[in-house]
């Protein structure tokens, strides 16, 4: 009898010993998102080690540190620009995303923020609808809107891990609506107060030229690249405000040829509603910065002030990622930022798709078949990011 | 051969550590290897290595290995920063390739270990603060880890399940999308 529950055993494999929860940590913080989850159901030590947001690292912070937030990117290669037929659709880096990218067939992305991707059907134009970026579902179908979303439109918040957001869509002249994920429904028009500002672009930013939330939601960035300025709408004051780029951004952009010059808008910090302008150029790509001051003072006097208070940084020479030719063509486009990750997906011509970690300064190549030398217009992607932090905080503890 | 071994055992000598593990088993190591440890880094700059370093809670059998770790990746350095200055930059760039081969190959085998002795090593690694070693054996779990369900951790790594059916049920609930 004594020998029987050893027979079970299996002799080459003890149990392994009791491992403390700081080291716990340290290795689930080498696991993806789904399995962390699933690890949170073992036991209740386990799940309450995963969940602690008091301990001195806790796993969310620790997975934003290193960039795991960015699961993947989700993209669709048009037959020509302007088309809204699908040539081919595809994700990187090639693993088992829930989203499946053959949705992008039949649907743009049109937002991604916060863990959510919002989409718009090809076709059936005015249809917009939203799936949570880490698990693919379908989170909300949205009713019509009245004012049309000539602009690319601008999740406000995303909270409780993506069950709430608002989105904002604004037409050509800044009419706006927003939808609130809690009543279901869009509130009322809204309009600039005291009009647009002199010099205004009459035309809308291009597709895919998605725009930044600053400030917990309380004012949307959008790049003109083709009018050179950034468009800030505050919406509890209801105010437009031109914001002139950097000079010496602006004079490259004489210089150069127009595709020469990759223009993405980032929040270097959403927290204190900095303004980011990620630039890249010949050599190098770097970061111009906009005090929150300065674009505070923007708010109330000239724009000339504020065009001053742009700094730069260098984040790394186009050099470290690839081997370019630069007699040939060697352009550049930014595709899109995550602000939970910090990281921004460029296409580089004669490299690839390219990811670079603003935190970290590091670049890596996602894909280089398939990406080199095709026209940036006609690739549209979405960034699959998850808000693990509040995902967590939202799991309930036993 | 014969003189050239001496040599480099006479230039060692002068900066050799014993350290001891929790059964008493003494253990000679160039400072070199010894320094991959922070832990022990830290105790040579203060001074306290004479007599030894006592290692309590590290077995002979843990200690062992984690030596056969420093050793490979601690040569692996020193080599890497001596050919840097003696090859053109293609030479160097191919030693240093077959450099990170021979480790890759190195790691892989060296975790080949059961479960017990590869928590035991990241114990070890932890409390000897040995940035590499640590990183390859929570990446080892980590990856053996991938894909399971809760119930095959748990056999894994025999854990006890004290959630009641009704939290089962609700963990399931919350997170479905994880379980499918």
């Amino acid at each position: 009898m004594a020998m029987s529950p050893a027979k079970h055993r299996r002799v080459e494999d003890p149990p392994p010993p009791p491992v403390p929860v700081d080291l716990l940590l340290e290795i689930f913080a080498r696991l993806d998102v789904a399995t962390i989850v699933r690890c949170a159901a073992t036991c209740k030590a386990v799940r309450r080690a995963i969940l602690d947001d008091d301990s001195p690292a806790p796993l969310g912070r620790r997975l934003v540190s290193n960039g795991a937030l960015l699961l993947g990117v989700s993209y669709a290669f048009l037959e020509h620009k302007r088309s809204d037929r699908v040539r081919s659709v595809g994700q990187v880096p090639r693993r088992s995303l829930r989203f499946d990218a053959g949705v992008l067939t039949w649907v743009e992305p049109v937002a991604s923020r916060g863990g959510l991707i919002v989409l718009r059907c090809r076709r059936n134009y005015p249809h917009l609808y939203v799936r949570n970026a880490l698990t693919g579902r379908i989170t909300s179908w949205l009713p019509h809107h009245h004012v049309s979303d000539d602009y690319p439109p601008a999740l406000l918040a995303v909270g409780d891990a993506g069950r709430s957001f608002q989105l904002l869509v604004s037409d050509v002249s800044l009419r706006t609506q927003v939808f609130s994920s809690e009543s279901g429904e869009w509130g009322p028009v809204a309009q600039v107060a005291g009009g647009l500002p002199p010099g205004f672009p009459r035309s809308a930013p291009r597709r895919g030229s998605h725009p930044v939330v600053l400030g917990g939601g309380a004012a949307v960035c959008w790049l003109h690249s083709r009018d050179q300025c950034v468009i800030r709408l505050d919406i509890g004051k209801a105010q437009a405000t031109l914001i002139e780029l950097p000079r010496r951004v602006r004079l490259c952009y004489h210089a150069y040829d127009y595709d020469h010059m990759a223009l993405q808008l980032a929040s270097a910090s959403s927290a204190d509603g900095e303004l980011s302008l990620l630039v890249a150029g010949v050599r190098v790509i770097s970061m111009w910065t906009l005090s929150a001051a300065a674009a505070e003072e923007d708010g109330a006097g000239s724009s000339s002030a504020a065009a001053s208070r742009w700094t730069r940084q260098v984040l790394i020479e186009r050099e470290t990622i690839g081997r370019e030719d630069l007699s040939g063509g060697y352009s550049a486009h930014f595709l899109g930022f995550g602000e939970l990750s910090g990281m921004a997906i460029l296409l580089m011509d004669q490299i690839g798709l390219v990811r670079i970690n603003l935190r970290t300064k590091e670049a890596i190549v996602l894909g280089s078949d398939g990406f080199k030398g095709v026209d940036a217009g006609t690739l549209q992607l979405c960034l699959h990011e998850t808000d693990l932090p509040s995902l967590l905080r939202a799991m309930r503890s036993f | 051969m014969a003189s050239a071994g001496s040599g480099d055992e006479k230039a060692a000598a002068a900066a050799m550590i014993t350290l001891i593990s929790s059964d008493n088993e003494k253990f000679e190591v160039t400072e070199a290897t010894a320094t991959l440890s922070q832990t022990i880094r830290h105790m040579i700059e203060d001074g306290c290595t004479d007599g030894g370093v006592p290692l309590p809670n590290v077995t002979s059998k843990i200690l062992a290995r984690v030596i056969e770790y420093c050793k490979k990746h601690a040569t692996a350095a020193a080599g890497e920063e001596g050919s840097s200055s003696s090859f053109s930059d293609a030479a160097f760039l191919e030693v240093d390739r077959a450099f990170l081969e021979e480790l890759e190959e190195f790691d892989d085998a060296f975790l080949e270990v059961d479960r017990a002795t590869l928590f035991d090593l990241i114990l070890a690694a932890n409390y000897l603060d040995i940035k590499g070693l640590l990183n390859l054996t929570c990446q080892k779990v980590a990856d053996s880890v991938k894909g399971k369900t809760p119930e095959q951790i748990r056999e894994m790594y025999n854990i006890v399940n004290d959630l009641t059916p009704e939290e089962e049920a609700e963990i399931r609930r919350e997170t479905q999308w994880a379980f499918e």
